[in-house]
């Protein structure tokens, strides 16, 4: 038995080296993921999470398809003609407040606020060499803008809400933070806008936020807010820079990518896909043809007195004898390339023309009009009634701007929703808050629920 | 505190180690007498009985194969006992002897295998259900786990869907978790195995069933471990019930038995879906324009030469649905070779199993095959392995909740419109697919590879203590292929495939001490002590590519978009456990168990859970007081114990974590990804079980009565959280849920002659479900229909209840919940429950001389089904020129005065977008699960051609059905992919009925 001992010693210590793994065994490290705290402690971390903030804005909840979808559902541009009801519900107006899209686009525009306020909160405390203070700068200034556009389409879609402003640590974090106004929540994004201005440089790539998104965004932003003065300034800064032009044909800004025509475009490919086009594209081409366009948005846009080249936008096809529509802003359904129009230079002439109406520059508004109209190849309108001419910018805008998903916005800010969309009921002019948030934030009573819902 | 276990954890391995090597040293002993213990009535080794020399202490018990080596002197007497039999003494002559051992009738004397080892039957103080898979023979089922349903109590097990491979749904004593798993543990002769769908698709909610991997025909037995105490061993993975697995094996001394079994058989559905045909669709779509305010002159269905679509009455109906239905075939043949010699025995099998579906064209095939061997090395170390492999292909289709699937594409489109184009081609109408064109173009394969793999040593340390030692390997690899041509909408415009591999590993070292030691007649004890660790890890590597030159081409390569990415993860477990169990004078146990496990999927701080359990039980029938009521058994159990559950979530949902590949224009970025919870734990389920076995008349009538009552605290569950913070939700230890329930359990024995034998069992169970607590409801499926709520039950259906369809105005009346005088959600209501209230089998077994017989009911009574085919299909309107209607449609109202629920068409109103309470069904059932008449070919024909034994059979399953359900067959469930998912009915293929001729051979 003499040989026991130095056969255990092997043994054992055998089982000592195979045991050295047990650590490995309880504390293995996720490979997809890096902690929270490791996030955004250095110049590529930064770069990163800036990349993530815009990989969420192009987001299928967000500016990937749902957020325009929801707005121009909600007015006449289109038709449902699918089978999600959860869509048919924004196409009558009739939104119930467990929609799953109302939940997805709120979760979704809240997922770009933490990102945005994770870089606003760490990168000016960032020590790294390689970190240039104009990177710095570009960083900081694109997580304002992306947080002021945030708030904006919040705002815009379900009035004041709550404003988170600092990044989320834990499940405690935002809590006691309430409703706040839609005037507060329009300062907040001016206040953004204002820091961004100042740290941006100018446009060099239209996939990015600049100082003429900013620019063209407060023009928007004060647009909304009747004040048609800063309205006009900043549409003036955008179109006098001469960053963006109106580009022929009409077509060319969505069959093309990244254009001139655009102040801000989000880039997709076929690794990050947009999927609008599988909601318009009829069946035969690969979609879902889940809605098409309206029957008065077809006629207009066929009409070469209002719509002009912009009858592009018309597809048809014959299926059985009978002819089908559909829409072809978003076409590019095998690799998902179409774009997402955030910011682009038309709406600026259609800000400023209604701006300078507004302020009875009849023929600076009908200037800017024109311009948009003389590219779609439409006749300029000559009138000298301003009332009329505010109807044409919003016909213009109707056609010109069709499925970006400004219309259900334009009609509501303009208060003319009720007579063009024959909304009788002003409550519906709101999304409600989605109803899991309201039971997943004590911060929001039963009384911060929109009215009607 | 973890550097503390991690020592304790070395010294008790290498302690353990260092038993090992002793005993190895041991193995140079001096010449011994031999001998073979066997049960006297099978001629099976008894394995653990206990050989003593008379008068002295020197002992030893038997072997796997029920072979012992004493020293022995010429003519001392060895006393040799075994649990569950009568004791005998036999005077040693010769080297070797054979003693066999009768059975002791009076008594309890099987032995159930339990967690880690076995356990007489007197003893048991668990609920423990043992199957006897041969029983079943005559279901065609791919996977072991569907041939359970009927068999054991307080277990509930139904298909999904009628797909071959497809999803199960196995339920031991109700859900314990919302979040983390509710599925039983699976173990394969000791090996812990996944028995979750590695399938990467989305195929409308459709799984795939792993334990397909399995051929039931390599299967010995099956017992399922229901209660805390039979569970506790296997600590934070108990709580779900385990099911313990165990293959064929060899006999030593037995020579090599070939057997050969085969079956084939033909299946078809019972019911294909029945619609409106297009005169009546047609009536349908003008009758909702008028109703709508349209102009009665320009209703769709009007003279074409009126601009129309012609009259409803010149409209020809298509049919569709026939088309994707056919007589689906299946074959199965399983060979295998067993035997043994003296110091081996071997099982050696190999099977092809081949299952087409009823719904094309879905097909299963398996090839497998498995080979268990055990070694004598000498007296005392035995080694041996438990191996099986196994390949399967999978032939899928979208079903169920996919507007492209197979029966979706045949079922929806308005039967007016025409299957193929003028110019010949298939023709597409709204969101679905031409149904020819995708049964004759789908391309979707899943292959599985499977090994799982035991290799032990077993080595008897002392008498009655012994020591193994075991490796195993649960290696899954499965591989999904996908390829859309330009036939089919997915493969719209240019076409696309893509190809997903994943690799799942579970890698397992198990060290076991047992000790089994009878003192003097009235004391035995057993005692176990263990460890285990383990480590799985988790691998996918995916592939697509899009834009192909033609349809021709199917290969990633051949494509002009091509796009990769991986996926990987890891989780550990480290494990302490032992039972300890006594009984004295074979009729008062008490046992216990204890688990501590390590989890790598919590955090540092909650790593360590415990779970122990105690129970006892009392033979009172063995009690002089009761020798004279007419009982020939009374035993009473009770136990309690805790177990735990952490499988279902992620392997890191305790961390906060940021996560790579948010990229922007070909940039990679990054995101949050999941808030932290560093006080993450496990779920803990406390059970407690009383139990009643009596037996009758000599036994020929036996009862098991338990009731049980479960309460789970700590659930994992992914909480959610203000959207405003950027996160959704994080997982919490929070919410409680209930179970409570009982089970019953008759046999009887009804006829008992040599050529006429008749039995019966009856099993019925029902398990009340409770949420004890959830901070706020938890809504599933789409629609949410779903909804789990503090003081209600998983599987609740959450709707607004149709009270009436108004006689005067045709519009459906709502329950106004709040009496506010608007239908809004907080009308919603929980009205209906999928579970059932009771459910259970009925087998009759009869054998008449060389005939066998057998038949097996199936039954579930209270549960709730939600037929949404009929909330998409009776639509009112709403899908007017997109989805056809079902014939429940035409009872709509028409005029004032109609008393009906179906409400008046129109596509305004609430008549038909709110998910109602109308769409809701009783969908209890009783089931003839299986009817099998076998014929056993007499010896003497058989002896000429060197046949042991010949049986040929021929079975039927489902060839009836009891139920009030509308569908096609109430067992059903649209959304295997997600467990919380139950009793919706939505495009589902239904179950087949099917007929089988087979025959098993041993030469």
């Amino acid at each position: 038995m003499k040989h026991i001992p130095s056969n255990y010693k092997v043994l054992a210590l055998a089982l000592v080296v195979s045991l050295s793994s047990c650590d490995n065994i309880l504390d293995p490290e996720p490979r997809l993921d890096i902690s929270s705290e490791q996030a955004i402690t250095d110049k590529r971390g930064a770069e990163a999470a800036l990349l993530g903030a815009y990989s969420e804005l192009q987001s299928n909840s967000y500016y990937g398809f749902e957020y325009p979808a929801l707005a121009y559902l909600s007015a006449d541009e289109v038709d449902w003609s699918g089978s999600y009801n959860l869509y048919q519900q924004f196409d009558l107006n009739a939104i119930p407040a467990e929609n799953s899209s109302i939940k997805s686009v709120w979760s979704q525009i809240y997922r770009v606020v933490n990102v945005a306020n994770n870089l606003i909160d760490k990168v000016p405390g960032i020590q790294d060499r390689n970190l240039t203070e104009a990177q710095r700068q570009s960083i900081l200034g694109q997580a304002y803008f992306l947080r002021a556009l945030s708030y904006f389409d919040l705002g815009r879609a379900w009035g004041g809400v709550p404003l988170v402003l600092q990044p989320t640590v834990d499940k405690n974090s935002g809590s006691g933070i309430k409703r706040d106004t839609l005037e507060q929540t329009y300062a907040q994004v001016l206040a953004d806008l204002e820091q961004a201005e100042l740290l941006l440089p100018s446009l060099t790539a239209r996939t990015r936020a600049s100082k003429e998104a900013v620019w063209a965004l407060k023009a928007r932003l004060y647009l909304y807010q009747q004040n048609w003065q800063k309205a006009e300034e900043y549409a003036t800064l955008v179109i006098n820079s001469g960053k963006a032009k109106l580009v022929t044909p009409y077509s060319a800004f969505y069959t093309g990518k990244q254009t001139e025509e655009s102040i801000l475009e989000l880039v997709y490919d076929n690794a990050d896909r947009n999927s609008h086009a599988n909601y318009w594209m009829t069946s035969s081409k690969g979609g879902r043809y889940e809605w098409k366009p309206s029957a008065s948005i077809t006629q207009d846009l066929r009409n070469p007195a209002i719509g002009g080249t912009r009858s592009a936008l018309i597809g048809t096809q014959t299926n059985n004898g009978n002819e089908l529509v559909y829409g072809q802003k978003y076409t590019k359904i095998a690799t998902g390339e179409d774009g997402a129009f955030i910011l682009r230079i038309a709406e600026q002439y259609l800000i400023r023309a209604e701006a300078r109406l507004q302020q009875h520059n009849l023929t600076g508004g009908l200037a800017d009009l024109n311009e948009v109209r003389k590219r779609a190849e439409v006749q300029p309108l000559v009138t000298l009634d301003l009332q009329a001419a505010l109807l044409a910018v919003e016909q213009e805008r109707k056609v010109e701007l069709a499925f970006e998903g400004h219309r259900w916005f334009d009609l509501i800010r303009t208060n003319r929703a009720e007579v063009v969309l024959g909304i009788t009921n002003a409550n519906k002019f709101l999304f409600p808050i989605p109803n899991s948030e309201m039971l997943a934030d004590p911060d929001l009573g039963p009384e911060d629920q929109n009215p009607g819902y | 505190m973890q550097n503390n276990f991690s020592n304790i954890f070395v010294r008790l391995v290498a302690s353990l180690g260092l038993v090992l090597v002793s005993g190895i040293a041991a193995i140079a002993q001096d010449a011994l007498t031999k001998g073979v213990v066997k049960d006297a009535k099978t001629g099976e080794p008894l394995i653990g009985a206990r050989v003593q020399i008379k008068g002295s202490d020197k002992g030893t018990v038997t072997g796997i194969d029920g072979s012992f080596n004493l020293p022995v002197e010429q003519g001392q007497t060895l006393v040799i006992s075994s649990l569950g039999y009568t004791p005998r003494e036999i005077k040693v002559a010769g080297e070797s002897v054979t003693v066999s051992l009768q059975e002791d009738t009076k008594a309890l004397n099987e032995v159930v295998v339990v967690g880690y080892g076995t356990q007489s039957q007197k003893a048991v103080s668990s609920a423990v259900t043992s199957v006897n898979p041969e029983e079943l023979k005559g279901i065609p089922a791919p996977s072991p786990d569907q041939l359970l349903q009927g068999k054991a109590s307080g277990v509930q097990i139904s298909s999904a869907s009628g797909t071959p491979g497809g999803g199960i749904f196995v339920r031991i004593r109700g859900n314990t978790s919302i979040n983390a798993s509710n599925e039983p543990l699976y173990v394969v002769d000791g090996v812990f195995i996944n028995n979750q769908s590695l399938s990467g698709l989305s195929l409308g909610g459709q799984t795939t069933n792993p334990l397909a991997d399995l051929n039931p025909a390599d299967i010995e037995s099956i017992e399922i471990l229901k209660d805390a105490n039979a569970t506790a061993i296997y600590g934070a993975r108990g709580a779900n019930g385990v099911v313990l697995i165990t293959t064929k094996r060899g006999k030593t001394n037995a020579g090599t038995r070939i057997n050969f079994q085969t079956y084939a058989g033909i299946a078809k559905a019972p019911k294909i879906y029945e619609t409106v045909n297009a005169q009546q669709e047609a009536e349908l779509i003008n009758e909702t324009y008028r109703n709508d305010g349209g102009n009665p002159a320009l209703v769709p269905f009007r003279p074409k030469s009126e601009g129309g679509l012609g009259l409803p009455s010149e409209q020809t109906t298509y049919s569709r649905i026939p088309d994707v239905f056919r007589t689906a075939l299946t074959q199965s043949y399983d060979l295998s070779a067993s035997g043994g010699g003296e110091s081996n025995r071997f099982f050696l099998g190999g099977g092809y199993f081949k299952q087409e579906g009823i719904v094309k064209p879905a097909a299963f095939e398996r090839f497998s095959g498995r080979f268990n061997y055990d070694h004598l090395v000498n007296n005392r170390l035995t080694i041996g392995t438990s191996t099986t492999v196994s390949y399967s292909k999978r032939n899928q289709s979208r079903n169920d909740d996919s507007a492209q699937g197979v029966i979706n594409s045949a079922l929806y489109v308005p039967t007016y419109l025409p299957v193929f184009n003028e110019d010949g081609s298939y023709a597409r109408h709204s969101i679905f697919d031409n149904h020819l064109a995708l049964i004759n173009n789908l391309n979707i394969k899943g292959e599985s590879s499977r090994l799982i793999s035991n290799l032990y040593g077993e080595y008897e340390v002392l008498d009655g203590l012994t020591f193994k030692s075991s490796w195993s390997l649960d290696y899954n690899n499965y591989s999904d292929k996908v390829y859309n041509n330009t036939q089919i909408s997915v493969g719209l415009p240019a076409g696309n495939t893509s190809r997903v591999d994943t690799r799942l590993v579970t890698l397992l070292n198990e060290q076991l001490l047992t000790y089994n030691k009878r003192f003097g007649n009235d004391h035995f004890l057993n005692v176990l002590l263990g460890n285990t660790v383990q480590q799985t890890r988790y691998n996918t590597l995916s592939l697509s590519g899009r834009n192909f030159p033609s349809d021709n081409f199917q290969e990633i390569a051949s494509s002009s978009l091509q796009t990769g990415s991986t996926n990987s993860s890891q989780n550990g477990l480290i494990s302490f456990f032992s039972r300890a169990g006594y009984t004295f004078k074979d009729r008062y146990s008490v046992d216990g168990s204890m688990r501590a496990d390590a989890s790598s999927r919590f955090g540092a701080a909650n790593r360590w859970g415990v779970f122990p359990s105690l129970g006892a039980s009392w033979i009172v029938s063995e009690e002089a007081f009761a020798q004279d009521l007419p009982f020939d058994l009374i035993k009473l159990r009770a136990n309690i114990g805790l177990t735990g559950n952490q499988n279902g979530i992620n392997d890191f949902a305790s961390l906060g974590l940021w996560r790579a590949g948010r990229n922007y224009d070909g940039l990679p970025g990054i995101s949050h990804q999941q808030l932290a919870n560093p006080d993450l734990k496990w779920e803990t389920t406390r059970q407690w079980n009383v139990g009643l076995d009596l037996g009758l008349l000599q036994n020929r009538l036996k009862l098991e009565a338990n009731y049980y009552n479960k309460y789970t605290k700590d659930l994992l569950l992914e909480v959610p959280v203000a959207a405003k913070t950027g996160f959704t939700s994080v997982f919490e230890n929070l919410g409680e849920i209930s179970n409570k329930g009982a089970e019953l359990n008759i046999s009887s024995t009804n006829i008992a002659r040599d050529d006429f034998s008749w039995t019966t069992s009856l099993n019925v169970a029902r398990n009340v479900n409770r949420i004890e607590k959830l901070p706020i409801p938890i809504n599933q499926h789409s629609r949410d229909w779903i909804r789990m709520e503090e003081g209600g039950s998983v599987y609740a259906f959450w709707v607004y209840k149709q009270l009436y369809v108004d006689p005067q105005t045709g519009d459906a009346v709502y329950d106004d919940v709040d009496q506010n005088g608007s239908i809004t959600v907080a009308d919603r209501q929980i009205v209906a429950n999928a579970a059932p209230d009771f459910f259970g089998g009925l087998n009759n077994q009869v054998n008449y001389k060389r005939f066998d017989l057998c038949a097996l009911f199936y039954f579930e009574s209270g549960n709730d089904i939600l037929n949404l085919n009929r909330f998409f299909m009776e639509h009112g309107g709403t899908r007017n020129g997109s989805i056809t209607y079902l014939p429940g449609q035409l009872d709509r109202w028409q005029q004032p005065g109609d008393v009906t629920d179906v409400p008046r068409m129109t596509r305004t109103g609430n008549n038909y977008s709110l998910p109602s309470s109308r769409y809701i069904e009783d969908g209890s059932f009783l089931r003839l699960r299986l009817v099998t008449l076998g014929y056993t070919l007499p010896a003497e024909v058989l002896s000429k051609y060197k046949v042991s034994n010949l049986r040929l059979y021929v079975s039927g399953t489902n060839l009836w059905t009891l139920t009030n359900y509308s569908g096609l067959d109430p067992e059903v469930n649209v959304a295997g992919n997600n467990q919380n998912v139950r009793g919706i009915d939505h495009a589902v293929v239904p179950q087949p009925r099917s007929f089988q001729a087979g025959l098993n051979v041993t030469f």
